[in-house]
């Protein structure tokens, strides 16, 4: 695919490569129907393991996309992890534009 | 590639995993089960007998709402030892958790409604018919109950418990409006709650199993929030 390629291609070449990979959309998914979810309930929800979650999640922070709540519950920290405004956004767009993309090829 | 992200599907899957461990399965069959037991002892030793005074099965009679009661904390507990250890801690949303709070209620409006009703029936004061038409009401409402769960919390497991609840409570409907209550009947309503109750009670047996097995248990929670703090 063309870098610079027009008309139906460029909904491909504008999607965020960031939400495109799998492991990462999954994530951003699920944080989007809770309000928010710890580090485990991702991992049985998202079939990951620990380390491939941990740098996936920070690739989503770094982006702005989720934000991470740490709180303590008595003396036990607990790490709550919430989809931001902007990471909300990236999903649905992602979701348009792949859908408009896909729906434009031929049968 | 599926491009069609079901979010809605997502949302489903993630808010029904917290009910894949079979608790509530194995209280509802344990809740017939327990039922059909103790109409059996009240069949053998009447809660008032005729010498006066409260009989041990009307003692347990009245107990039962005790153990209800602490079925439904056990559940409780058994979720925050089994279930959240394994597959972690969400909020969902506030639509999510109004349902929540309403089963709730009916949760307890049923604990508070038992402990009249049930003084009712063993007190001897009134009438055989009255007593099992207040009988009748209370399954009635666990039957409401328990299709209130699986419509509230999307558990369609919880409609066909409702159905073979009601479906074991029918004899008892039947004899109230022939008016004609048979030791025999009796029995066989008792037999019925308790083989009525079992599928519910397997199926949470086997979803349990299942659950512990898919989901393992993670020791050190502590471990992981730090694994996040420190990889973020």
């Amino acid at each position: 695919m063309s870098e610079t390629g027009d008309g139906d291609t460029k909904s491909f070449v504008n999607i965020d490569r960031l939400v495109h990979e799998p492991a990462r959309l999954t994530i951003l998914a699920h944080l989007y129907v809770v309000e928010s979810a710890d580090f485990l309930f991702l991992m049985s929800q998202t079939d990951l393991t620990w380390g491939n979650l941990s740098s996936h999640l920070s690739k989503l922070e770094a982006a702005g996309y989720i934000e991470i709540e740490k709180k303590f519950k008595g003396k036990k920290p607990n790490t709550m992890l919430k989809i931001t405004d902007k990471g909300r956004s990236a999903l649905l767009d992602y979701r348009e534009k792949m859908k408009r993309a896909l729906d434009q090829l031929p049968e | 590639m599926n491009t069609d992200i079901d979010l809605k599907q997502i949302e489903k899957k993630a808010w029904t995993t917290y009910f894949q461990d079979g608790l509530w399965d194995i209280f509802i069959g344990l809740f017939m089960m327990g039922g059909g037991l103790l109409l059996l002892i009240n069949i053998l030793c009447p809660p008032c007998p005729p010498s006066g005074g409260v009989s041990v099965s009307g003692l347990l009679y009245l107990g039962s709402n005790l153990i209800f009661g602490l079925g439904v904390l056990c559940v409780i507990a058994c979720k925050r030892c089994i279930t959240t250890p394994r597959i972690g801690r969400a909020k969902f949303s506030s639509a999510r958790l109004r349902k929540q709070k309403f089963i709730v209620i009916v949760i307890a409006v049923l604990f508070f409604l038992y402990s009249p009703a049930l003084l009712i029936i063993i007190s001897g004061f009134l009438n055989s018919t009255i007593v099992f038409e207040v009988s009748l009401g209370m399954y009635v409402l666990q039957i409401i109950a328990i299709f209130a769960m699986g419509y509230f919390l999307d558990v369609w497991r919880f409609y066909l418990y409702g159905l073979l609840l009601a479906i074991a409570q029918l004899p008892f409907a039947v004899n109230i409006y022939t008016n004609n209550f048979p030791d025999a009947a009796r029995v066989a309503h008792s037999a019925l709650l308790m083989v009525l109750g079992s599928p519910a009670l397997i199926i949470g047996l086997v979803l349990l199993r299942r659950f512990i097995r898919k989901y393992p248990k993670i020791i050190d929670r502590q471990a992981l929030d730090r694994g996040v703090n420190d990889n973020v």
